[in-house]
């Protein structure tokens, strides 16, 4: 360390850091965010302090999709490539900003101010075409609203820190004002074992899209000698899903009395809220809600007197979809790559530091309060037989009214159409790209754990809508998000594109057609984790719903089409002699 | 004194002991079951899917399946084979693996695989990935053309502390094994060797000695033993 800036930043930044493995996202995000990368001096730095080689930190730092070893500029511009950000005109934002700033997508300006690269939906799919620009977001973007921003970030002003939060529609059980020392107080007249059984006869199931119960959740890390720990999985990366968005900007303290209740119930000492990346205009946020907790004496040491202590404190994503899956969320949270771990041991007896660990999405902790304050009977008059409660969906594409709404569990894809005054619809997308693609054949089923479960996502594709290119975007995603373990998801993704580019580009035969299938469903059988295992969908849907957008594009009668181009070929050695 | 348990695979029933990993277990009874990554001691990483089983009725690898009574396993049924045989070509079509100018020809196990399940012409297309060679560290060199990215290296190559000469970078499609330079002085031409040895393909190769086995005396150029005959961890 040879410089004051470096002096100084230690002391006032990293000084507050301890260095521990497990702390190695937050410090290489300090790192990145005042050098623009991360500097060798200062992987050394920590190798010093640490038992970690350089190598092991460079295996960690090229996994994450935000730290980079090269300057990233000292404004960072992150556009964003979800299908909805395309179809508002991702193209025309992406050019404005390469011909504002005189460079492409991957580069950094000569003079280092502004780098312009793009990343995988950032949780702003009703706001879109988004951009991050240096962690706040930059929503429904046009050519000339690129100028300006361009010209407010060189005057040295700032975007304001928040999207809209756009819930346009709330229920019974979320965005609901809560009494937090009542609500607690009350919460401490239950044994910890009674809160756990009282959730599992709730029936409240994981809102991230499995639908695991969360109460069999935490008994099951309950059988295991603790210290145990709980994870809100704040890492809502599944393209079209913006629902937590709506829930950490407008309910952040249900969301802890939440961690809370279920850190009661399991017995832990301490929660922790991973926290995705794209969502770090909230960080400071909140902190103030952890604050005003901790300044009430709702979290630290024998919480309102009673024997219970516990803390939450929040963990860094850094740009990896894959960090949603619960073993890759706890790798990450150790300070690794988020590579999946292989089960068994589940995470109930083996999670974070190899103790029992309970993750739960954000939407399931944010049910809590509102059950624990209202009592069983109340809650579970709301929803079906199988899916108690409500939901939240966030709605997107070709509609009137994109934005956060709550529904009970049953209702019916058209009826969430009709309420937000969509038209001529085609297609939808339930749960993201891993999810389900129906047609309009099937707008009378259910958002409800019987029929469709919903992670969150609902994005709409109208008639004018090319399939295929839709398609194309959800494969792109899987191959860019994959973390690469297995040979399936990492080979096989990037076949998938392969193929479906032939077709795109109108060399496809029917056979291109029928391995696509093969390829999905290998991908999905043979896949190690969640992501691997839903990574064909997109495929396998789309050639069974919509195989026409397919077959018109794939010759019928020539078995092979020659992909090799002569006159393309040519083309360099001709500009050459010309 | 461990439990034996009853296991069926293929049909055929067999008492196995309870709570072993199937590969190896079912190895010693002769079922072979192809691997990759697996690799005697070495904690199962399951990155190569090739032992892929259908095991009550659902698809998992063998290497992670853990003997327990009444497990059915499907080893030989066309649909695992077919399935397997994709996987192995995945491998050859994501990497570039030219046989003929391999050193470790006629001792690699992918290629020996690659003959068993008579992978001739590749369906899928290939991708043809520009990778280079990397010669930086001393005594033990990285063709990255034929990795296939197994993870045996950086589970089974540690220093006396149990730090590991191996790391991945990147990730994805990207994914890229690295020697970690801070640990160069520590490769001793020892370490190379059981780095080489413990390679299932050419992409880790003693720096030097090159074609050393003349063709005609390498483990596969015997003669094919019978299925029963074979062991799966050589």
């Amino acid at each position: 360390m040879n410089s004051i800036r470096d002096t100084i930043f230690i002391r006032e930044k990293l000084g507050a850091v301890k260095l521990y493995r497990s702390n190695l996202l937050k410090i290489l995000w300090a790192i990145q965010d005042e050098y623009r990368h991360i500097p060798q001096r200062f992987i050394r730095y920590l190798c010093d302090r640490t038992e970690l080689t350089p190598e092991a930190i460079h295996s960690v730092v090229s996994f994450y999709h935000f730290f980079s070893l090269e300057h990233r500029g000292d404004i960072t511009i992150y556009l964003d490539t979800s299908i909805t950000s395309e179809m508002t005109g991702a193209a025309e934002v992406r050019k404005a900003f390469e011909d504002e700033l005189g460079i492409k997508v991957g580069e950094v300006t000569s003079d280092m101010q502004f780098g312009l690269f793009e990343t995988s939906c950032m949780g702003l799919s009703d706001q879109g075409p988004a951009a991050l620009i240096n962690h706040r977001p930059a929503t429904f973007l046009t050519a000339k609203k690129v100028s300006d921003v361009i010209k407010l970030y060189k005057s040295g002003s700032k975007l304001p820190r928040f999207p809209k939060a756009n819930i346009l529609k709330s229920g019974p059980i979320f965005f609901q004002e809560i009494k937090a020392k009542k609500l607690l107080k009350k919460l401490f007249t239950y044994d910890p074992v009674d809160v756990v059984e009282l959730v599992k006869q709730s029936g409240l199931k994981g809102r991230g899209g499995a639908g695991f119960p969360a109460g069999i959740k935490w008994e099951f890390c309950r059988n295991y000698e603790g210290p145990r720990y709980l994870f809100a999985n704040g890492d809502e990366g599944e393209p079209g899903t913006f629902k937590d968005r709506a829930l950490l900007m407008k309910s952040a303290k249900s969301l802890f009395l939440g961690m809370i209740i279920a850190g009661y119930a399991l017995g832990a000492m301490r929660g922790y809220l991973y926290l995705r990346a794209e969502y770090f205009y909230m960080l400071e946020s909140l902190e103030e809600v952890l604050t005003k907790l901790r300044r009430k004496g709702l979290l630290g040491q024998q919480i309102l007197g009673s024997n219970f202590s516990y803390e939450i404190s929040i963990k860094f994503g850094a740009g990896a979809y894959i960090c949603g899956a619960e073993t890759a969320l706890i790798e990450s949270a150790e300070g690794k790559r988020g590579e999946p771990r292989n089960r068994p041991p589940f995470p109930a007896q083996n999670g974070y530091l190899g103790k029992p660990t309970a993750v739960n999405n954000l939407e399931t902790l944010c049910n809590l309060p509102v059950l624990i304050d209202k009592g069983l009977d109340w809650y579970m008059q709301f929803g079906t037989q199988e899916s108690t409660g409500t939901k939240l969906i966030s709605v997107a594409g070709d509609c009137d009214k994109p934005g956060v709404y709550e529904f009970e569990h049953g209702v019916s894809v058209q009826d969430i159409l009709n309420i937000a005054g969509a038209k001529n619809t085609r297609a939808v997308q339930i749960s993201g790209p891993a999810g389900t693609l129906i047609a309009s054949n099937e707008f009378d089923r259910k958002i409800c754990f019987e029929d469709l479960p919903c992670g969150g996502a609902f994005t709409i594709f109208n008639d004018d809508r090319v399939i295929l290119e839709i398609i194309k975007n959800h494969a792109n995603f899987f191959m860019e998000e994959s973390c690469g373990f297995c040979v399936p998801c990492r080979a096989g993704t990037v076949l998938i594109n392969e193929l479906l580019d032939k077709t795109l580009a109108g060399k496809g035969v029917a056979k291109d057609l029928e391995q696509l299938n093969e390829i999905a469903n290998i991908v999905n059988i043979a896949s190690r984790c969640g992501l691997g295992r839903t990574a064909g969908n997109p495929i396998i849907q789309s050639l069974e719903k919509f195989r026409d957008s397919y077959d018109k594009r794939v010759s019928q009668e020539l078995e092979f089409i020659s992909e090799f181009d002569l006159e393309e070929s040519l083309r360099k050695a001709r500009e050459g002699i010309s | 004194m461990t439990d034996e348990v009853t296991i069926t695979i293929d049909g055929e029933s067999i008492k196995v002991p309870a709570n072993q990993p199937l590969i190896a277990t079912v190895a010693k009874l002769g079922h072979y079951i192809p691997t990759l990554c697996d690799y005697k001691d070495l904690m199962p990483a399951g990155t190569c899917r090739i032992c892929t089983v259908k095991a009550n009725g659902k698809f998992q690898t063998a290497c992670m399946l853990i003997t327990s009574e009444g497990l059915e396993v499907e080893n030989s049924s066309d649909e695992v084979l077919d399935l397997r045989k994709s996987i192995l070509e995945m491998m050859f079509v994501e990497g570039n693996h030219i046989c003929p100018v391999c050193e470790k020809s006629g001792n690699c196990d992918l290629q020996s695989i690659g003959y068993r399940y008579q992978l001739t012409v590749h369906k899928f297309p290939h991708l043809y990935p520009k990778r280079k060679l990397d010669a930086s560290a001393p005594n033990l060199m990285v063709e990255y053309n034929r990795c296939i990215q197994c993870r045996r290296c950086i589970r089974g190559i540690r220093d006396e502390d149990d730090n590991a000469f191996f790391f991945f970078e990147n990730r994805g499609y990207n994914v890229k094994l690295v020697i970690d330079p801070s640990m160069f002085d520590k490769l001793t031409p020892q370490i190379a060797n059981a780095a080489a040895k413990i390679c299932p393909v050419g992409a880790l190769m003693k720096k030097e000695p090159g074609y050393q086995i003349p063709i005609g005396k390498r483990h596969y150029d015997k003669p094919p033993k019978l299925k029963s005959e074979e062991k799966t961890h050589e």
